[in-house]
């Protein structure tokens, strides 16, 4: 088999992509959960998968330098790539969600202000309701933007709505679901067909019976 | 000091522009050899004219107003002008017209990884002829371009639009949503799109087909048995056939082996109504060419008239090649002089130059990069002599020119 390059996004995504890879019979012996190297090859198979920061992950893939890569929804739909999606794996699952403090629901008749990682998703979806934002984009720990004042909601993915509770929010609104997906390289799909059907089909296998 | 550098544009360095040449030259050769005549048409078009078919993103154009207050647009795209000087120019719609261009294309890339505002085009139109030889001659033109340029892992793709529209064709569905089913099949995002069939209302069958279709892509042989099965009209049929039929012209010409089908390529620009298809080589993860049938477009001018085209991105190709020149040589001869020899060197400069051979004067005062030139002359006060790596040796001006004619060796 021709070699296969895949991108893997870091954290949950790469932890799940690589147990439903192992369970298709790849074998990574240096892998582990905890491990720190970033790159780890089947020799059986003849795949090589690249653990990265998952904003990354559709810019190896687009550009070639992974044929394929597993990567959340929330990454494709906030910056688009012109690559192929051509799986959703059922994995990392979670909403895209409007949250906020339960005793003070949005008014959207007047502007409102979101703090979020998403700022073209959140854009996209006010846009679409005409509700008039300023957007802050902030890279990490959202939840805290209300708290402070920052703003009055934000939109993040919500998986257990756990980090959500213990900061005392609540979802006001489910936006759409996310899950990984399995996208490929659109020159690579075709140069290395059989090498990615391969993997589709053993990822696809699996999806199916966890449905 | 001020950078007055401009994101998503290039300088085009001395070698980099022979590279450009040099490719231009392979492409032009392919053109003329299958009959294309070159024109151009202007860089400013009207803004409306875009606008008319939306085949283009608004965003994506670049707009000047003139002195009426008009709004013109750089030209974003070759195909539509040169459709719209055809119909211009020539009325009688039976009459072939084949033409080739070489030019810059003014629009906003902006893919993940790469950011552009330009990029030089080359490419072919051919009017006047909805027959599969025509078809099968612009894919021949296409992969003889990459062929000339020396390219490897020629892979061509070839989709049809009708094969989409015609499963469409029987359903009511609204125009978004074929828009929405488009897109997901474009990008092969089968879970999505399973998701969005769902919702619709269609029948089983009808949605099953629509499910192949992102992966209805491969090699001849593998595809058409598959495709022939999913046919469930008589559009359908007939896109099939005049992809059967392209093929076997391309049989012809001996180009099958480059030759893959893709039915899941969708109609991107909107004017495409037939045959469509992309070109990669040397596993380049982006396509290099790309092209198909607008049999309706022209009708929007005036004149009804089939047409096919393609365009192949140059700016990209030097890229893949790497085509940076050698420029050794590139000049015959540079003459150095002391200021006291002026004279004697620029009279020198003139005979050269009337014999044909490209000379450089410089006084020595002054410094230059000696890689361009064959030959380089010194005048000093002790008189004329030829400077190489090694040495420096008096000779006569005879014996100069026959140095440059080839006549003798140092």
């Amino acid at each position: 088999m021709k070699n296969l390059n895949i991108a893997l996004a870091k954290g949950r995504v790469a932890s799940a992509a690589m147990k439903l890879l192992i369970d298709c019979g790849c074998e990574f012996p240096d892998y582990s959960k905890e491990s720190r190297k970033l790159i780890f090859h089947d020799k059986k198979n003849n795949i090589k998968v690249t653990l990265v920061k998952s904003p990354d992950v559709p810019v190896y893939v687009e550009k070639g330098a992974a044929d394929a890569g597993i990567v959340g929804k929330d990454i494709l739909l906030e910056d688009k790539a012109d690559v192929y999606e051509l799986v959703n794996l059922n994995i990392g699952k979670c909403d895209m969600c409007v949250a906020g403090f339960a005793d003070k629901k949005p008014d959207y008749s007047k502007k409102i202000t979101v703090g979020t990682k998403y700022p073209h998703i959140t854009r996209d979806y006010f846009n679409k309701l005409g509700v008039l934002t300023d957007i802050i984009k902030l890279n990490g720990s959202v939840e805290l933007a209300p708290i402070i004042g920052l703003s009055d909601i934000i939109v993040d993915i919500v998986e257990s709505g756990k980090t959500l509770e213990e900061n005392g929010l609540v979802v006001h609104e489910k936006m759409f679901p996310i899950s990984a997906r399995f996208i490929a390289n659109k020159v690579s799909l075709k140069t290395k067909f059989d090498e990615i059907q391969w993997v589709i089909d053993s990822l696809g296998s699996l999806v199916e019976r966890d449905e | 000091m001020i950078n007055y550098y401009i994101d998503g544009v290039n300088d085009i360095h001395f070698q980099e522009l022979l590279g450009y040449e040099r490719i231009n030259e392979e492409i032009e050769q392919v053109m003329r050899k299958f009959g294309y005549k070159p024109i151009l048409t202007p860089n400013f078009e009207y803004y409306d004219m875009y606008n008319m078919d939306q085949s283009l993103s608004r965003d994506k154009m670049f707009k000047l107003i003139d002195k009426n207050g008009k709004v013109l647009v750089l030209r974003p795209d070759a195909t539509i002008p040169i459709c719209r000087m055809a119909a211009n120019t020539f009325k009688d719609p039976k009459e072939v017209l084949k033409f080739s261009y070489i030019t810059t294309i003014f629009r906003e890339d902006n893919s993940k990884t790469n950011y552009k505002k330009d990029f030089i085009q080359g490419g072919v139109e051919y009017f006047g002829n909805n027959s599969p030889d025509c078809d099968a001659e612009i894919i021949a033109v296409a992969i003889s371009m990459l062929l000339n340029l020396g390219l490897d892992k020629i892979h061509i793709d070839i989709g049809q639009v009708a094969f989409l529209d015609g499963l469409f064709h029987g359903l009511d569905l609204a125009k978004k949503e074929k828009e929405r089913i488009n897109e997901l099949i474009e990008n092969k995002n089968l879970g999505d799109l399973k998701l969005y069939l769902n919702k619709l209302q269609i029948s089983p069958d009808v949605f099953d087909t629509i499910l192949k279709i992102p992966m209805l892509f491969g090699s001849y042989q593998k595809v058409i048995p598959q495709a022939e099965k999913l046919c469930r009209n008589e559009s359908m049929k007939t896109a099939l056939d005049n992809v059967k039929e392209v093929y076997k012209m391309l049989k012809l010409y001996g180009l099958e082996k480059y030759v893959y089908l893709d039915f899941g390529f969708t109609n991107q620009l909107n004017y495409y109504s037939g045959l469509i298809f992309k070109g990669y080589a040397e596993d380049w993860g982006d396509s290099i060419l790309s092209g198909g049938r607008y049999d309706q477009l022209s009708s929007t001018f005036g004149v009804e008239r089939p047409a096919i085209g393609f365009g192949i991105n140059i700016s990209l190709l030097t890229e893949i090649i790497s085509a940076e020149e050698n420029s050794q040589d590139y000049f015959d001869a540079l003459i150095r002089y002391d200021s006291s020899q002026t004279q004697n060197a620029l009279s020198l400069a003139s005979l050269l130059r009337d014999l044909d051979f490209s000379t450089d004067c410089i006084n020595k005062g002054y410094s230059i990069d000696y890689e361009a030139y064959r030959f380089i002359f010194e005048y000093d006060e002790t008189g004329l002599k030829v400077s190489t790596d090694e040495k420096i040796s008096p000779i006569t001006t005879e014996e100069a020119i026959d140095l440059l004619k080839g006549e003798s060796d140092l």
